[in-house]
């Protein structure tokens, strides 16, 4: 609801180059946090091509590009990584337990999956320096009900692998990664990819490949990788979801891998330009991932801290108003919201911490360095105005 | 005219394998890049579900990624997670993941010949099935099941009715559409039906409330009234999957041209047989002929045919596919006989005037030797 919508309302004169109090939006287009890629309409036309064709199988072909990409033996694909997912727990938790370790802060739909498989999520904290859960989250969740550990790496960071394989190998409790905010990163020299169990990845068209939508499993347990492609063909025994990844969502994928270093390159140059445009703006910290992972740089997020002047939700209000698409980051936590289903939590100070703190700002395909100075202008003026805006009768009853 | 082997030199994959005109499917994927929208309820999507709602004569479509999610997400907002469904022997393997994923138990019931294998309120009544609180009758091979009397069945009962009518595009009931039949329906656009659409689904129904939790538990977009539903998944269609859709309906009069006249085809070339029973079209005024299927009615005539090497993939292979999720033994009976009594002969994208020929002359010549 903006300022133009209650009509009680006068907003301060200086208030009205702000579109949230009427002025035209700062772009005309929204610019969205989501990637978006697209790739080359050539290129994607030279694998569609193919499809149908004596011996071409572009789902298994992505697959092989896959596993080089990740340096691991395994990759089994499906039309979608919620699903994926949801097979992957399926298939490696230990039988008999019903309880997933997972964090709060992350992706919306993930306590979903663990209750469509009939099992419970157990959330964990973050660690506030990382904002994943870690050896001793996921420690104070450990009981003799664990059936799997999801250790998740969040935007701009990784989660604690080393910790978690081993207090996973130490408890016989499987672990797997949701590694969708790390698809082509390091972690010690080591390319995501081939620790825990399994990892998995979303070929999601908001992801760092776009295959309009889909998802993949990397292991280096060839047992497992079988039994997930049995799943995914509908051959039990066991749950099974008859969901092979459709031949162009695969093109479409292979075409995006083309352009990959391209693509990282871009992301880079965007990073760049938020970091040389914040430098202007006390209070936001942008999220710099350690050098050493080869982030990719796909989503941008920045923390609000106590020196800027306006909430991070008045913030994001005000940006969304331009048409600035930037988003509340994994908001609202999952325990933040009425959970229908059996689930168990205990005390999560830094994900209440960190529920307010965090932005997604817009990048990805459809944002350009200009774009982000445009955005970085937005923030400077919001942040001058700041006085009137916490000031104006408005904010009391609209904001 | 070729001579016709005394086996089949070619096998068939099942089903209609149509293959949208690449012209056109690619000027539809030149729009989905040049727009960059590519998923969560795009124009394309919701292009589809306002045609399939005028074709099919249903107030509410909500298009989705997977069959078996499809049926997962309706079984889930209907109330009916947890619990009994009572569904037909020959439930396809979408329905039946379905079905597991909603955590039901399928209670499956026998079908019979003289119901041309579709499910019937009195084989319901029969089996003594209690403690369900759905029904899902599944229209096979372009016909119906007992829709009247499975209404009346499931309002005495106060149960749930829902159709699989994945094989029901442009099959016309008591002078309307069959797949706008019952409280919602399932439409699997996989390879073997008339619109392939990647593996993608409908979920139509009349009532709005439904589609709303339906919308709601999909994804973010196309939501067009937020209620409150219990879990979400990912439902979503891709642009994609609509555009190959959007193309195949467009060419849907000429699909079913084809079809009729491959079936008329069938039927000129064994009409000289007495001991078969066509099964298409069972219990519906106009049927779309997805499928010629016949069962035989003499006891030896798979045998004779399968000397003749008759390709296995024309004896409804879902079913043996389907086979691991089976354990009941009436249920094993009846899927001996249909395996053994019922064919589905060759028709489709990849089929021709030769083909038929000689699909035909084999089951002439087992039938009459």
């Amino acid at each position: 609801m903006s300022a133009q919508d209650n009509n009680s309302m006068t907003p301060v004169p200086a208030l009205s180059v702000l579109a949230y109090f009427g002025a035209s939006p700062k772009f005309q287009r929204v610019k969205p946090t989501s990637n978006l890629v697209r790739p080359c309409a050539q290129q994607l036309r030279s694998y569609w091509e193919r499809i149908g064709k004596p011996g071409v199988d572009l789902t298994a072909e992505l697959e092989s590009r896959l596993a080089a990409l990740h340096q691991v033996p395994e990759v089994v694909a499906a039309n979608s990584g919620f699903w994926m997912l949801a097979l992957l727990i399926e298939a490696a938790r230990s039988p008999g337990r019903c309880e997933v370790i997972m964090p709060s802060l992350t992706y919306r739909r993930m306590a979903d999956i663990v209750s469509w498989l009939g099992l419970v999520p157990h959330f964990c904290d973050i660690d506030p320096q990382t904002l994943a859960n870690s050896t001793a989250t996921v420690a104070d969740c450990m009981n003799s009900q664990t059936a799997l550990v999801i250790g998740v790496h969040p935007v701009g960071g990784h989660c604690d692998i080393e910790g978690l394989q081993e207090l996973c190998r130490y408890s016989g409790v499987p672990l797997i990664f949701d590694s969708v905010e790390a698809v082509a990163e390091l972690h010690q020299g080591r390319v995501i990819g081939g620790f825990g169990c399994a990892e998995l990845f979303s070929l999601g068209a908001s992801k760092l490949i776009n295959g309009f939508e889909g998802g993949y499993v990397t292991t280096a347990d060839a047992a497992l990788a079988s039994d997930l492609r049995c799943r995914v063909r509908g051959q039990g025994p066991g749950r099974t979801l008859t969901a092979p990844l459709p031949a162009l969502h695969a093109a479409m994928a292979l075409a995006g891998l083309d352009e990959l270093e391209a693509q990282l390159q871009r992301n880079g140059e965007r990073f760049e330009r938020y970091a040389l445009g914040l430098k202007s703006l006390s209070g936001l910290r942008l999220v710099t991932p350690d050098p050493s992972y080869r982030p990719s740089y796909k989503n941008i997020v920045v923390e609000v801290t106590e020196a800027w002047p306006l909430s991070r939700d008045i913030t994001v209000e005000l940006l969304n108003a331009e048409n600035i698409l930037a988003r509340a980051y994994y908001h609202p936590p999952l325990t933040h919201k009425p959970i229908a289903y059996p689930h168990r939590v205990g005390l999560l100070p830094h994900t209440d911490w960190a529920a307010t703190r965090f932005i997604s700002m817009p990048c990805g395909h459809q944002v350009s360095l200009t774009d982000i100075d445009g955005i970085i202008e937005t923030l400077q003026r919001i942040q001058e105005l700041s006085y009137h805006i916490n000031q104006s009768v408005i904010i009391g009853k609209t904001l | 005219m070729r001579t016709v082997p005394k086996t089949l030199a070619r096998s068939w994959k099942c089903g209609q394998n149509n293959r949208a005109d690449a012209t056109r499917l690619w000027a539809e994927i030149e729009g989905i890049l040049e727009r960059e929208y590519y998923t969560e309820s795009g124009p394309l999507v919701r292009r589809l579900e306002k045609r399939l709602g005028e074709l099919l004569g249903a107030q509410q479509v909500v298009c989705v990624g997977n069959p078996s999610v499809a049926w997962a997400m309706l079984l889930d907002a209907s109330g009916v997670s947890g619990q009994s469904v009572i569904v037909p022997a020959t439930a396809p393997r979408r329905l039946l993941e379905g079905l597991a994923w909603a955590d039901c138990k399928a209670l499956l019931c026998p079908v019979r010949s003289e119901d041309g294998w579709q499910l019937s309120a009195e084989q319901i009544q029969a089996a003594v099935i209690s403690d369900a609180v759905a029904i899902v009758g599944v229209h096979e091979w372009g016909g119906a099941c007992d829709v009247e009397r499975l209404k009346a069945h499931a309002m005495l009962r106060q149960q749930v009715l829902l159709f699989d009518a994945s094989s029901s595009l442009a099959v016309r009931y008591r002078s309307g559409s069959l797949a706008a039949q019952g409280e919602a329906a399932v439409l699997s656009f996989d390879t073997i039906h008339l619109l392939d659409a990647y593996q993608g689904a409908a979920i139509v129904t009349d009532n709005i409330d439904l589609a709303d939790r339906l919308r709601c538990m999909r994804s973010s977009g196309g939501i067009q009234r937020r209620v409150k539903v219990n879990r979400t998944v990912n439902g979503r269609m891709s642009e994609a999957q609509a555009a190959q859709a959007l193309v195949l309906l467009d060419d849907l009069p000429s699909l079913l041209a084809r079809n009729f006249r491959q079936f008329n085809h069938y039927q000129e070339k064994l009409r000289c047989l007495q001991d078969i029973v066509w099964l298409t079209g069972f219990g519906v005024e106009e049927t779309n002929c997805e499928q010629a299927v016949i069962e035989l009615r003499s006891s030896d005539a798979m045998q004779r045919l399968k000397a003749l090497c008759i390709e296995r993939s024309l004896i409804l292979p879902s079913l043996l596919e389907d086979a691991v999720y089976l354990d009941s033994l009436e249920v094993h009976k009846v899927r001996v006989a249909l395996q053994s009594s019922v064919l589905a002969l060759p028709l489709g994208q990849d089929v021709d005037d030769d083909d038929i020929r000689c699909v035909s002359e084999v089951v002439r010549q087992a039938l009459t030797c």
